[in-house]
Parts: C-alpha cells; sequence; structure tokens
C-alpha cells in the first residue's frame, strides 16, 4: 500500500483523537481459536463474559484533550497476573505516543 | 554546452494546501514524488530486483560507474562516453559484461547488479574499499575477476604495462615480481611476500593506506630533511634496476593519492616525475599542478616552498597524508561521515536551482570518481581541514549526491514504517495477540481493550508489551523523519523548486534523521 492510501484510509477510519479509553480484563475464558484468524469475533463474547462474570475489569483509563483523565484499578490484586498492569499501561503508552505522532506530524504541516 | 537539465515533474501544482485533509494528500503526493525522482534517475539507488535494474534512467548514475569499472577490469571494450544516454549505456553488451563477471567473480549469475554484485565490483576497483579476501579465492586459487583486479592495480601502481583488455586469459605468476621486489625495498611487510598470487601479496597490493603508511615510514627514516626515500636494496639487483623501480612506484601511488582528494591527475601507471632530488625529466605537469595546489592551497604552505615541494615527490607528500589518516584511525565509515550536511547544503555552490542543477548534471556524467576518495574526503574534514571540501567543486558534489542518496534511503525507510504501522493500527486485534497470553483489540482512534489470560505466563506478557512498544516508538520515529523532510521541503523558500528543492530537504535535514534512523533499523532488526 503505498503511504497515500495508507494516509487516507487511517483519516477515514479515525473518528475521534480527543480521548483515549483503555481498558484491560482478566480472565478464563472457554473459547476456540477462530479459525480465520478473526479475532473480532471474540469481543462480542467479552461483553458477555463481563456480563456473567467470568472476566473482570482490572483497570480502565480515560484521558481528554483538555487534560481531564480518569483512572480506575482493581483493588483485586490477588487475581491479577503478573505483568497485566503493565499490558495495561503500554496500551494507554501506544495509545497517547501514536496518536501524538500523527498529531506532530500534521501540525507540522499545517504550521509551515 | 549546457548541463542536462533534470527530467520534469509537475511540482508546483501537487503541494498546496493548508488544510488537515490537505495535510493527508500533500504527504501523499510527497511520497509519490520521491518514487519519481528515483524513476527519472535524479537519485539512484540499488535495485531491488531485475525488474527493477531494468529502468535504465532510474539507475543512470550507477549503471555509469559499473559500465566504467566494467571497462577498467577488461569486460567491456570501452568506457561509457559522456553524452551517452542512460540506454546507451545498459546495453546488451553491458548486461553480457555483467554476467561475466559475475560468472568470473563465482557470484549468482543473473545479469543485473544489486547489492552483492556492486560492492564485489566496489571491492576489485576501489581503492578504498576493503578487499574481502577470503571471497576471492576458491580452493586456493584466485578467481578470474581477482587476477584481472590484480593487473588493473599493478598497472595503476606502474608495476604492469597495461590494464586488462577484452582478450584477457589470465594473469601469469610473475606478474607480481615487481611488486614482491618493492615489498622488499620498502618494508611494506616484515617478511617476503609469497610467489604468485598469494592472498597474502594480493592483500598487501589492495591496501593502499597501509601502502602510504610504509612510504612516509621510509621518508621518515631517510633523514631529518626527509628528502628521500630508504630502500633496502636486494644484493642481485642493480642499483639503477631498484631505483627506476622504486621511482615508478612512487610516483604512481602520489598520483592515486592526488586523484583520490579530487585533484586532477591521471592513474596512468607512468614513470613521469622526479623523486627526491633526482634529475628533472618529462615534468607531467598536471601532477605538478596538482602538487602545488596541494601543498600551497591545502597545507596552506608558503609559495615558494610549495612550488620546491611540487618540483618533486618527497616523503613529505606521504608524511602529510598520513598525518591526516592517524587522525581518524579506529573510526568507521559512518563516524566519519559526520554531521557536515548542513555545511554541504548552504554551500555557495549549492545556493540557486541553477546551480543544484549543474550539481546534478556534473554527477550524472561522473563515474567512478562519484564512488572513490570518499573516506579521504571524511578524513581531512574530521582532521579539521574543512577546506577540502570548497577545494574543490566536485568534491561539494560527491558529498552532495552521497548525502542526498542517504537521506532519501532513510526517508523512504521511514515512509515504510510509517505504512506498515497505519496496518498496524487499521487491523483492530495486535498481531500476536493469543488465547493462552493477551488480546489487544483497538480503533482507530487508538482506543483499546485487553483481555489477558489469568493463567498468562509472565514471560509471553511481557513478550507481549516489548512488541507493541516497539509499534509504537517505529511509528513516532517514521512520522518523525518524515516531518523533518517534508516540513524543511514546505518551508523552503530561497528560491529552490522542483527537484532541486527535494534534493536541499532532503540534504539539509540528514543530521537531524540520521540518528532517528539509527534508532528506527535498531528496533526493525
Amino acid at each position: 500500500m503505498a503511504l497515500k492510501d495508507a494516509l487516507k484510509k487511517l483519516n477515514d477510519a479515525v473518528n475521534d483523537l480527543t480521548s483515549l479509553h483503555v481498558q484491560t480484563f482478566t480472565g478464563t475464558l472457554d473459547l476456540e481459536v477462530p479459525q480465520d484468524g478473526n479475532f473480532d469475533s471474540l469481543k462480542d463474547k467479552l461483553k458477555t463474559a463481563k456480563t456473567k462474570g467470568t472476566v473482570s475489569l482490572v483497570a480502565e483509563s480515560l484521558f481528554k484533550f483538555d487534560g481531564d483523565s480518569y483512572n480506575f484499578v482493581t483493588n483485586q490484586a490477588d487475581d491479577i497476573p503478573d505483568k497485566a498492569f503493565s499490558v495495561h499501561q503500554s496500551a494507554i503508552n501506544s495509545g497517547l505516543e501514536t496518536r501524538r505522532s500523527l498529531l506532530n506530524l500534521f501540525k507540522n504541516l499545517i504550521n509551515w | 554546452m549546457a548541463s542536462p537539465r533534470f527530467p520534469q515533474y509537475p511540482f508546483d501544482d501537487a503541494i498546496t494546501g493548508d488544510q488537515d485533509t490537505d495535510s493527508v494528500e500533500q504527504l501523499g503526493e510527497f511520497d509519490e514524488i520521491l518514487d519519481h525522482a528515483h524513476d527519472k534517475g535524479v537519485i539512484d539507488i540499488a535495485p531491488v530486483d531485475k525488474f527493477s535494474a531494468e529502468n535504465a534512467q532510474a539507475h543512470e548514475i550507477r549503471n555509469r560507474t559499473i559500465a566504467a569499472r566494467l571497462w577498467l577490469l577488461g569486460y567491456l571494450p570501452a568506457k561509457p562516453g559522456k553524452d551517452e544516454s542512460a540506454q546507451d549505456i545498459f546495453s546488451v553488451r553491458f548486461k553480457e559484461a555483467v554476467k561475466q563477471f559475475q560468472q568470473e567473480a563465482g557470484l549468482t549469475v543473473d545479469g543485473w547488479v544489486g547489492d552483492e554484485s556492486w560492492y564485489a565490483l566496489d571491492s576489485l576497483v576501489s581503492f578504498e574499499s576493503d578487499i574481502q579476501i577470503e571471497k576471492w579465492y576458491q580452493n586456493d586459487h584466485p578467481r578470474p575477476a581477482l587476477e584481472r583486479a590484480v593487473q588493473l592495480r599493478l598497472f595503476s601502481l606502474g608495476l604492469f604495462p597495461s590494464k586488462p583488455e577484452l582478450d584477457f586469459s589470465g594473469l601469469p605468476e610473475m606478474a607480481v615480481n615487481e611488486f614482491r621486489s618493492i615489498n622488499t625495498m620498502l618494508k611494506l611487510t616484515e617478511t617476503h611476500l609469497p610467489v604468485g598470487l598469494h592472498r597474502e601479496t594480493v592483500q598487501v597490493l589492495f591496501d593502499q593506506d597501509h601502502i602510504v603508511e610504509k612510504l612516509a615510514d621510509a621518508g621518515a627514516s631517510a633523514s631529518a630533511a626527509r628528502h628521500s626515500f630508504t630502500i633496502s636494496r636486494p644484493s642481485n639487483m642493480k642499483r639503477k634496476t631498484a631505483h627506476a623501480l622504486v621511482n615508478r612506484f612512487i610516483i604512481n601511488v602520489a598520483k592515486i593519492e592526488l586523484w583520490l582528494l579530487g585533484f586532477n591527475v591521471d592513474i596512468d601507471g607512468k614513470d613521469d616525475y622526479s623523486i627526491s632530488s633526482a634529475a628533472l625529466h618529462d615534468h607531467n605537469l598536471k601532477l605538478f599542478g596538482a602538487m602545488f595546489r596541494y601543498y600551497r592551497q591545502l597545507l596552506e604552505i608558503k609559495r615558494r616552498k610549495a612550488l620546491k615541494l611540487a618540483k618533486t615527490i618527497t616523503p613529505e607528500l606521504f608524511l602529510s597524508i598520513r598525518e591526516v589518516h592517524r587522525r581518524t584511525r579506529g573510526m568507521d565509515d559512518s563516524d566519519m561521515e559526520g554531521d557536515y550536511s548542513h555545511e554541504i547544503a548552504e554551500s555557495s555552490e549549492l545556493s540557486s536551482n541553477e546551480k543544484i542543477e549543474n550539481a546534478w548534471g556534473v554527477i550524472r556524467k561522473r563515474s567512478v570518481s562519484l564512488w572513490d576518495g570518499i573516506k579521504r574526503l571524511w578524513r581531512w574534514i574530521v582532521r579539521g581541514i574543512k577546506k577540502i571540501i570548497s577545494f574543490f567543486k566536485n568534491n561539494i558534489f560527491k558529498a552532495f549526491f552521497r548525502y542526498a542518496t542517504k537521506a532519501f534511503k532513510i526517508v523512504k525507510t521511514a515512509i515504510g514504517s510509517v505504512i506498515q504501522s497505519i496496518n498496524y493500527i487499521l487491523k483492530s486485534v495486535m498481531k500476536d495477540s493469543a488465547l493462552d497470553t493477551a488480546i489487544i483489540w483497538h480503533d482507530a482512534d487508538f482506543d483499546q481493550t485487553v483481555l489477558v489470560n489469568r493463567e498468562a505466563e509472565p514471560d509471553k506478557l511481557a513478550a507481549l508489551v516489548r512488541k507493541q512498544n516497539i509499534q509504537t516508538v517505529l511509528f513516532q520515529l517514521g512520522t518523525a523523519i518524515l516531518g523533518f523532510i517534508f516540513g524543511t521541503f514546505k518551508r523552503i523558500v530561497t528560491g529552490l523548486f522542483g527537484w532541486a528543492r527535494l534534493l536541499s530537504s532532503l540534504v539539509r535535514n540528514l543530521k537531524e534523521i540520521k540518528p532517528l534512523y539509527r534508532k528506527l533499523k535498531s528496533l526493525s532488526s
């Protein structure tokens, strides 16, 4: 894919860069690996699992463009596997830094 | 004769607008401009496959060099003329010559010059490349391509009557005997060199830096005044014969060194100058002019003394060259290339569209000299003698071309990294997600849902985190590099437009993007 096409697809897909929302769950799911490698279908099952209580929320973070933020971390730490929090933090970092990179790139372009 | 003009590209309409949406278009256009620069031969990088190698215009600069090197080794009947077109150079005969070289060099015979064939040719012809001797022997026998290269090097040093030609049928073992005698007389090595095309002999023959080092030694040991060279004449060699042989050798080593620095001298193997205090005869005026400028303008020696030094080749020449080389010993090429991209981009020789077009026109017509002498250029700059750059316009152009090519490669790599990252972003599930570890869903707004398996192994989770972090940093670095170059491209307001603007923006940012590129490469590997 050429850069033009990649940027256009990204531009079309991006709706809202004003906030970042990251949720991390843990649990043991009775699931099968999708034959087609399409993990999206599992996301629906995640919703059901949340309702049934077979997965639990480890941490949730919401960052808004105006600086407001919200962070929740479970107090049931004993049930949480090691590194789960680092996965959550990594996801936040990835989201924030990737958005920042994109915004910086376009900021440079329009500020000349 | 007017310099060849850049190929046309509709630049001025492409990059306009200042809205976010237009920015996306603009960046996309910029990538297309880069590809166009390559297709039209404005920037020439190695072809990645046989198909892309067929684009003669895109690879005119490299093909001209390849053809010149093949001619030097006797695979082609003549070197490419300055007025030969890209298509003329990239002829059937050229491709056949490439195949013959590849066969004689033990390479894949496919008729196109990718990195492997390019570096093989370079190691045989360039005075600054490492010969990588083991590659050139098969069952202890030198490959035919090496034999040609040995003859060429001997010719360059005045130790063989001619360079290899089309009728080359092998080099007799005794061909290196004069060099072996030189080795003994000038003590290039501690012991005598073996007979024939032995690895050890060939290694010394191709080590130009080492030869200069030893000539400097031979001068330094002769006398405090450094007027003559010490030689250890074998008892079975007449004095006159020994001196004639050594003189011829020294004259041609000097020619090679001055040529590498950018002076206009011919590497012709001739014995046409004076050594030390020997009687003057048949003065090579080109060499005299080069020597005088070397002493007077490069080393800033007073005129009278420079004139005196230039009349003969004395140890002073090699001692001064060695002094520069020694200051950079242990540094690798990328360190030495340094950060002189700003100086080059700001040079008065490249300050307008016409001048950059002219530089490009000169570059297009150069061949072998475009790719040799770069190490010496950097050594003198690192030594603090930056005037080597402005000393010759061709050195500026050479550096400009190298910098632009490097920056181009970096930017294309960055674009590849950005595209890869965008593909990752657009895929809603992170690669390497697995039910036994964790699944990471993300949307294009970068919001994420993570499911960590309660039974997940810590090592696997850690690996997943690392991969995500790497992906993030790759995107950061890729967009930073792209932002630098494109930002400069849009900001240049000094009257540069079209290809000149592109080339200038590439060179101006090389210093900034190189460290980002190193990080990007280390993460990608």
